[in-house]
């Protein structure tokens, strides 16, 4: 369990975790404020 | 302070030559319902929540190029906001994940094996230095008023000449 837990530290798995979450982030975030990234948002169709 | 004022004068030189063109951006961009190039490829999209909504919002509501058919934003006051939240939103990402490795390498390096925490990244470092990453743009100001952000001059190796 504690060479599991380093092992989950190394750089290239805390780099995928984190580009998950980030990628989580802002499915959230378009779908909450949809447009943002087209510059629609603020005249919406 | 000489090469400052040169570029301020350069750089207000430019802002007051531009002169919008009028003429121009009717010509070259078009509503994009109105664009045949546009419609094509509106027709050509496949029929999806990912491509319907962009063409729906884009043909409504933003100008395209003529020939083109792609949407473009233009650089006008009273639409700045579409222009603004993009930019903003890409300069807060950069910053922050610029600023939280740097905050985490400036920890780092006052442990004794650096090397090491760059390959198994320790959180008890890391995690203080991304939330200190989120208001990044407070400490880099605070830094540059107080001159921590730059090396010094005299600290900078120059190549033998």
């Amino acid at each position: 369990m504690k060479y599991f837990l380093k092992y989950l530290t190394t750089a290239p798995v805390m780099a995928t975790i984190a580009i998950v979450l980030i990628a989580i982030l802002f499915i959230e975030l378009n779908y909450f404020f949809p447009g943002l990234q087209y510059g629609t948002y603020f005249h919406r169709v | 302070m000489k090469r400052l004022l040169i570029v301020c004068a350069i750089a207000f030189s430019i802002l007051f030559s531009f002169h919008p063109s009028a003429s121009a951006e009717s010509e070259l961009l078009v509503p994009c319902n109105q664009s045949q190039a546009f419609q094509e490829r509106q027709q050509n999209a496949p029929n999806n929540y990912y491509y319907d909504k962009p063409f729906q919002a884009y043909g409504s509501e933003l100008m395209c190029g003529k020939d083109d058919g792609l949407p473009h934003l233009q650089l006008r006051l009273d639409r700045a906001i579409d222009i603004v939240i993009p930019f903003a939103l890409f300069f807060y990402i950069a910053g922050f994940i610029g600023w939280s490795g740097r905050a985490y390498l400036i920890a780092s390096n006052q442990s004794s094996k650096p090397e090491e925490q760059e390959i198994f990244i320790n959180l008890a470092i890391a995690i203080p230095a991304l939330l200190q990453g989120l208001l990044w743009f407070v400490f880099a100001l605070k830094e540059f008023a107080t001159g921590e952000l730059t090396a010094k001059t005299s600290d900078l190796s120059v190549s033998p000449r």
